[in-house]
């Protein structure tokens, strides 16, 4: 919302403050103040001069000397070279000391033997356009008319003399979209008098026939008054200058009223030329499909039933709070017109803006939302324009349609609320000044207070709300610190997956890995990138119904494009060693029970580029099984984008958790990634919550250690002798390892031999050789039974 | 015969140490202490001699024999340094050499920050809970106060799904659903991504992270809302700075607040770092607005709640001097790797 200082100063006394006083206070109550612009910045020493008398420099053929009168007789001497000025000209004239919004300093100087006190502008030197002065752009200095005055400021000749307040203002507070609200809530804040807009309005008998009919549910309210025998011209100056500081063009008197209304008192008013209102008549309705309306700029609007209008007898004539059409516009040649003043469903408002592509000053305050109070509050102060310049007849007639109900809300607020829901003790005298300033009448009845809301403040509805307003004014800096002393103590803590995520986290950081963050939602292109075939499961991805583009326009079903597209993005700038993980989550299409949302999985996932293999990849993941105490089960995997050979999948019983493998070398390809990659990922949801193990007592008795080597197939897998040697050695066997894979000459070929360390342990006692040699024999005879293994010699 | 121990005490001392090798000292052992030496010699004639003699001479010659022990015991350590002086100068390294430092990895920022958030909450008595981050309507705005065609919504351009399901764009997601699942008291954090449609650019970003603090007691007030926010202003800015809440407006709080922290850096006097206003905005909260505790089945009449909302990476930006947001979303290592 763009205000200004001097229309502000219409309602409350702010002259004396400084810009900075003004938009502390309204920070201070809750209005953010996201710009200030001082129109006059860099004026403050350019007056208006009139040059009085032209001679020639003597000693230089291109300078003028000039003598300019500066009024209260003051003269001063200044050179210039532009050859446009003459005597009699009103100009602006810089004077010594001048540092000029082009940010030239201006002092006194000697030019070739002459004294110039100041320098005479042109238009683009003040920074100023054909807006703000007409031919402020012309080719030497800039010529005033005759309403200059010697002496005045060129700020305040030229309307600039005003500081813009740019000030965010919340969805909450549709009443201070406008001057007359912001003004209300800085004179509670200053505690300083309002001054309200008192209607005053000169009509007359107007003998022009108007019916306005209303058909639609969308229109609660509707105001319409003839105004007839205009005088349409430019409108005051104060009023063009104040418009264009808010960033309005004027136009007429009658178009430049409407506007200046719905910025001062944020009614969105509307003028239609009375003399085009075929019939006589006045319809509110739905368009209806296939009707068209030309609007500003000479736009075609096609309307269908969704979009309101206001029509005539035969056609639209504008689009509801939105815009007016073109051709029932107030021009030169208007005689008469009809004014609205309405209310307009929100919700309406805002679906047909958008469904039309536009938004106007008016749209955006229907969205906010419009009191009927408002309505009538934004003719009253139209026609009271009107009358005050004289420049029509005012019907004495207002047609009224709608529901006018103008009873104000009470809100019983229990005095010590206040104190429950801040925290501190507000003496009574200070809440009701506090309210009873906001025009909120109060009523103390017993422990209430009974408060009657104004009408135009609708976001009054609960006794929280009274309390806000009160603590707004008083001040949150009167309340003291606290630190829930007075709340239950409870023991602090987190959700058993996100410890799982943080010990997950800290394992990750031991190996080196650099954690990274990556968004959720990615391209659908990458689902050719990763091979992936035309119905693989993972195509069946969670989409964005409005995406910021197709790069971000579907949840990612797995992490690895995420991992893929950060290390290409490294790879292009010469990192090399790159290794990333990431604790992010991927969305799958199946949907959850309870709230019938797409399921989301927590997903741990590394990539790596360094120079190493498979069993150094997993060794990581051995390390992770081992944290959390589970044992992974490695198999055999085959996934469209990692290598059909290097990849298993890995599980915890016969539940897939994750898979770990090498990056397919297209996929890398595809990525653009040069070195050979390896990837994993493991699905946090499906790993059990860490527990407190109690420790193992150490063992009492002596180990005995055996070894073991077998030929067997080369394509054997030694996972399953593994699981085989396990099953055989029973409860003797304490542990198993793998030292040696040997394939060569001393083996046959097509054949691999494979040496284990056996360690045998019993509890309670000494083990027996004869008890060790059983159990080596019976591992022995299921590998020879299983795996047809020979023990090698 | 004491003559002769004499002289091979004397002999032995001297050959002995001039011995520099295990191999010398072992036959200089078997020359003098073994079954052919003259001390074994010796030995046998003792039997010979008569008691008292025999006696002293005895005596003389155990003293010899552990004398020669000793000396070759010494002997044989001395070599023993000699060796491992010889080794350990035959392994020098020259310790200038640069290597490459064993690799710790390193948290991305965000998670730093979060890390730290959620332990300074959790220390002081909150559960931290987690949420999705696809979202039903209801529970992103409906419950929250937000209804269809609230102009609030337009506070928050919303990715959609579908017509009820939403990429949550606050955390605060997540207040209703814990009020739903646990009665009061409750002290609730969550952290997590959180959405909004903006153009990615250097202050912008369409996936944030934010973290949602939440208190539903029955003395809960605005003053332990501000001094809980005050507390965690200085836990993250140190100190030298301090808070000022200013009024603001949330659908889902009343009253609703926006808390800044005095410039560290300049104290308020205006400086780049909080582009000259002297005060940097932190987080946004407020009183859980009575109805939002209602459609959660909290009893409004018994109960006050406050919530806040603090998005992450504002903060890291503040903390470590990121000027650019995409910056932490690119992942370059050289970038990550400087975060210890």
């Amino acid at each position: 919302m763009i205000i200004t200082l001097k229309w502000l100063n219409d309602f409350v006394d702010i002259k004396d403050l400084s810009v900075q006083e003004i938009a502390d206070n309204f920070i201070n109550i809750g209005f953010e103040v996201e710009e200030i612009i001082d129109k006059a910045k860099g004026m403050e020493r350019v007056k208006v001069g009139k040059i009085t008398k032209i001679t020639k420099h003597p000693n230089a053929d291109k300078l003028q000397v000039c003598t300019i009168d500066l009024g209260n007789n003051e003269t001063v001497q200044i050179l210039t070279a532009a050859t446009n000025v003459f005597e009699g000209a009103l100009v602006p004239a810089a004077l010594d000391g001048a540092d000029l919004p082009n940010g030239v300093k201006i002092k006194t100087t000697n030019m070739r033997g002459l004294e110039s006190q100041g320098m005479l502008c042109s238009g683009e030197e003040l920074c100023i356009d054909n807006s703000v002065y007409p031919n402020a752009l012309v080719d030497g200095i800039m010529i005033l008319d005759e309403s200059a005055i010697p002496g005045q400021q060129i700020a305040e000749f030229l309307g600039l003399d005003d500081v813009v307040f740019d000030i965010k203002v919340l969805a909450n507070r549709p009443d201070c979209q406008s001057v007359y609200g912001l003004a209300k809530e800085l004179s509670v804040s200053l505690k300083r008098p309002f001054k309200e807009f008192k209607s005053n309005i000169k009509n007359t008998q107007v003998d022009k026939p108007l019916k306005i009919e209303v058909e639609t549910k969308n229109c609660p309210i509707y105001l319409g008054c003839i105004v007839k025998n205009l005088k349409i011209g430019p409108s005051p100056k104060y009023i063009q200058n104040r418009l264009k500081a808010v960033g309005i063009n004027p136009k007429n008197n009658i178009v430049d009223f409407t506007n200046y209304v719905l910025f001062e008192m944020g009614q969105p008013l509307h003028a239609f030329d009375y003399d085009k209102i075929s019939g006589n008549k006045i319809i509110v309705r739905q368009a209806k499909e296939g009707e068209k309306l030309i609007g500003f700029h000479d736009v075609d609007f096609s309307l269908d039933d969704s979009i309101m209008v206001i029509a005539n007898a035969d056609k639209p004539i504008g689009v509801a709070g939105i815009m007016g059409g073109k051709d029932f516009s107030i021009t030169e040649s208007t005689q008469n017109v009809v004014i609205e003043s309405a209310v307009f469903d929100r919700v309406y408002i805002r679906r047909s803006a958008r469904k039309l592509g536009i938004r106007t000053d008016a749209s955006a305050r229907y969205e906010r939302g419009i009191e009927p109070i408002s309505a009538i509050n934004g003719m009253n102060r139209i026609l009271s324009l009107i009358s005050q310049f004289e420049i029509g007849e005012i019907s004495q007639d207002i047609i009224k349609i709608g529901n006018f109900d103008l009873n104000k809300r009470k809100v019983i607020l229990p005095f010590d609320e206040i104190e429950k829901t801040l925290g501190i003790l507000i003496p009574l005298e200070n809440v009701i000044e506090i309210l009873n300033s906001l025009d909120i009448e109060t009523n103390i009845k017993g422990q209430d207070i009974e408060c009657i809301i104004p009408l135009i403040r609708s976001d009054i509805e609960r006794p929280v709300d009274l309390i806000e307003e009160i603590i707004r004014f008083y001040g949150f800096n009167k309340i003291d610190y606290k630190y829930c002393e007075n709340t239950a103590s409870i023991a602090g803590g987190m959700d058993e997956l996100l410890k799982v995520e943080h010990y997950t986290t800290n394992i990750m950081l031991a190996t080196g890995a650099h954690q990274v963050r990556t968004y959720g939602f990615r391209s659908p292109n990458e689902f050719d990138k990763l091979l992936l075939p035309k119905d693989d499961v993972l195509r069946d991805c969670v989409k964005i119904a409005n995406p910021l583009s197709l790069d971000y326009s579907v949840m990612r079903t797995s992490m690895i494009s995420s991992l893929l597209s950060v290390m290409s993005l490294n790879i292009s700038r010469k990192n090399k060693d790159v290794q990333i993980f990431e604790i992010g989550k991927i969305f799958t299409n199946q949907k959850d029970e309870k709230d019938n949302l797409p399921i989301e999985n927590k997903i741990l996932a590394f990539l790596t580029s360094k120079k190493t293999d498979f069993f150094e990849v997993k060794s990581i993941t051995e390390m992770l099984g081992s944290k959390f105490g589970v044992t992974f089960i490695y198999k055999p995997f085959i996934v469209p984008f990692m290598h059909p050979n290097i990849c298993a999948e890995i599980l915890i019983g016969n539940k897939q958790v994750g898979f770990i493998g090498k990056v397919h070398p297209q996929v890398t390809k595809n990525f653009e990634i040069n070195p050979d990659c390896y990837y994993f990922e493991i699905n946090l949801n499906k790993l059990p919550p860490k527990k407190d193990k109690k420790v193992k007592p150490l063992p009492k008795y002596p180990s005995a250690e055996r070894d073991l080597a077998v030929v067997v197939d080369e394509n054997t897998q030694i996972g399953g002798i593994i699981d085989a040697i396990n099953k055989a050695g029973g409860d003797l066997l304490e542990s198993v390892e793998i030292f040696d894979i040997y394939q060569g000459e001393q083996v046959a070929k097509g054949y691999k031999s494979v040496a284990f360390n056996l360690i045998f342990r019993k509890a309670e006692r000494t083990l027996t050789q004869e008890e060790i040699n059983e159990a080596f024999n019976k591992i022995l005879a299921r590998l020879e039974n299983l795996f047809n293994a020979k023990l090698r010699a | 015969m004491k003559k002769e121990i004499e002289k091979i005490l004397q002999d032995a001392t001297t050959e002995i140490s001039k011995i520099g090798n295990k191999k010398d000292l072992m036959s200089a052992s078997t020359k003098y202490l073994g079954k052919n030496s003259v001390l074994a010699d010796l030995m046998k004639t003792l039997r010979t001699l008569p008691n008292e003699e025999k006696r002293v001479m005895g005596e003389s010659l155990n003293l010899l024999r552990d004398k020669l022990n000793q000396l070759i015991k010494d002997k044989d350590k001395d070599i023993d340094i000699k060796l491992l002086n010889e080794k350990l100068a035959s392994e020098k390294v020259d310790v200038t050499i640069p290597v490459k430092p064993h690799e710790y990895g390193t948290m991305h920022p965000i998670e730093i920050i979060k890390k730290d958030l959620i332990d300074y909450f959790v220390e002081r008595g909150y559960t931290l809970h987690d949420g999705g981050d696809i979202e039903t309507d209801y529970y992103c705005f409906e419950a929250l106060n937000v209804p269809k065609e609230h102009p609030a919504r337009e506070m928050q351009d919303t990715f959609y799904i579908d017509s009820e399901t939403v990429l949550r764009t606050h955390t605060s997601a997540m207040q209703v659903r814990t009020m739903e699942s646990q009665q009061p008291p409750i002290k609730m954090i969550s952290a997590g991504n959180a959405y909004r449609l903006d153009e990615v650019d250097a202050t912008h970003s369409p996936v944030f992270n934010q973290l949602e603090i939440l208190v539903v007691d029955k003395n809960v007030t605005m003053a332990d809302l501000i001094g809980t926010l005050e507390g965690l202003i200085k836990h993250l800015l140190g100190k030298k700075t301090s808070m000022r809440a200013r009024p603001s407006y949330f659908p889902f709080t009343e009253p609703s607040i926006e808390a800044d922290a005095l410039c560290p850096k300049c104290q308020g006097k205006g400086c780049p770092m909080c582009k000259g206003s002297g005060y940097i905005e932190i987080l946004g909260g407020g009183m859980v607005h009575p109805k939002v505790l209602e459609m959660s089945g909290v009893d409004s009449s018994v109960y006050k709640g406050f919530a806040a909302g603090i998005g992450l990476e504002r903060l890291v930006m503040m903390k470590y001097g990121v000027s650019d947001l995409r910056d932490l979303y690119e992942n370059d290592i050289n970038l990550l790797k400087q975060f210890k």
